[in-house]
């Protein structure tokens, strides 16, 4: 990967296996912005309301995991890990619960209160601006107090 | 009336034939077929999957269509070129879509992209059985 990235962020469901697909293929998609994170999270908060999650991981703890940044999905700012989610998880710093991330969010001034549903997803993130890495990082500040252990 | 559906896939648009080439995925020979750039799969999609519906934007405003015949998802690829049996809900994929006659000039105006893109103007493959009349208030002010 050409840039450096310190955290990257995956919404998810906790301790999702992701599909048999994801597993079979040991592939497994974060982003490294954590608004677009937070709105695939809510896609899953309407299956999963007590389970939606945000990852946070530090990228030097996926060092030596192959990782392409996907030229085709610059929209979620996407970056694909070679390795199962599982796996991923246990290298990750813990999840915060979709409300305590959107909370934080929306306290850092960002607007994320949107309804999210598969159908606008695509649309979401094409809207969605990208956030610089000192926003980032104190985002991530912000949000440690809600850290859950995976 | 309204029109909203169950299984559906949406495509954004047309794959570039310089991406084509870039995934190692073969270009298409017969004129009735294309590979497309698909958005977030609503529901698992087994292939080869049937569809003979055309929806169009966010709307999902039926496409009418008088000779439009089976449109078959033959071959799908993720992001990454991984083929896959199995469209999971949820994923994103490039497909190869044929069509039971001519390509819909619809389809053909879709853009050509060379990665997934949100398109407000998308269309929608469905199955007309899956799709539901919803009904709106009639306005029977002057009767018929």
């Amino acid at each position: 990967m050409s840039e450096a990235l310190e955290y990257v962020f995956r919404g998810t469901t906790i301790s999702f296996k992701g599909s048999s697909f994801a597993q079979n293929e040991q592939m497994t998609s974060t982003t490294s912005n954590p608004i677009i994170a937070l709105w695939f999270a809510k896609e899953c908060l309407n299956k999963n309301p007590d389970k939606a999650c945000v990852y946070l991981a530090k990228s030097d703890n996926l060092s030596g995991i192959q990782s392409e940044k996907n030229v085709l999905a610059s929209i979620e700012s996407e970056i694909g890990y070679k390795i199962a989610p599982t796996e991923f998880y246990k290298r990750t710093e813990g999840y915060f619960l979709v409300q305590d991330f959107q909370s934080v969010l929306t306290i850092e001034g960002f607007d994320c209160q949107d309804i999210v549903r598969i159908e606008n997803l695509s649309r979401l993130c094409f809207e969605t601006k990208n956030i610089n890495p000192t926003q980032i990082k104190k985002i991530v500040q912000s949000l440690l107090p809600y850290l859950k252990k995976a | 009336m309204i029109y909203s559906e169950h299984t559906s896939l949406t495509l954004q648009g047309k794959v570039s034939i310089s991406i084509l080439r870039k995934m190692d995925i073969a270009e298409v020979t017969h004129s009735n077929s294309r590979w497309f750039f698909v958005d977030f799969a609503t529901t698992e999609v087994k292939l080869p999957f049937d569809f003979d519906t055309l929806l169009l934007g966010e709307s999902k405003k039926l496409i009418k269509s008088n000779n439009l015949g089976r449109i078959k998802i033959l071959k799908a690829v993720d992001q990454y070129g991984h083929k896959m049996n199995i469209i999971p809900q949820g994923y994103k994929s490039i497909c190869l879509i044929s069509f039971a006659s001519t390509i819909p000039h619809e389809i053909k105006s879709l853009p050509t992209l060379k990665q997934f893109q949100y398109n407000p103007k998308a269309i929608s493959l469905a199955r007309h059985n899956n799709i539901q009349l919803v009904s709106r208030p009639r306005n029977t002010l002057h009767g018929f």
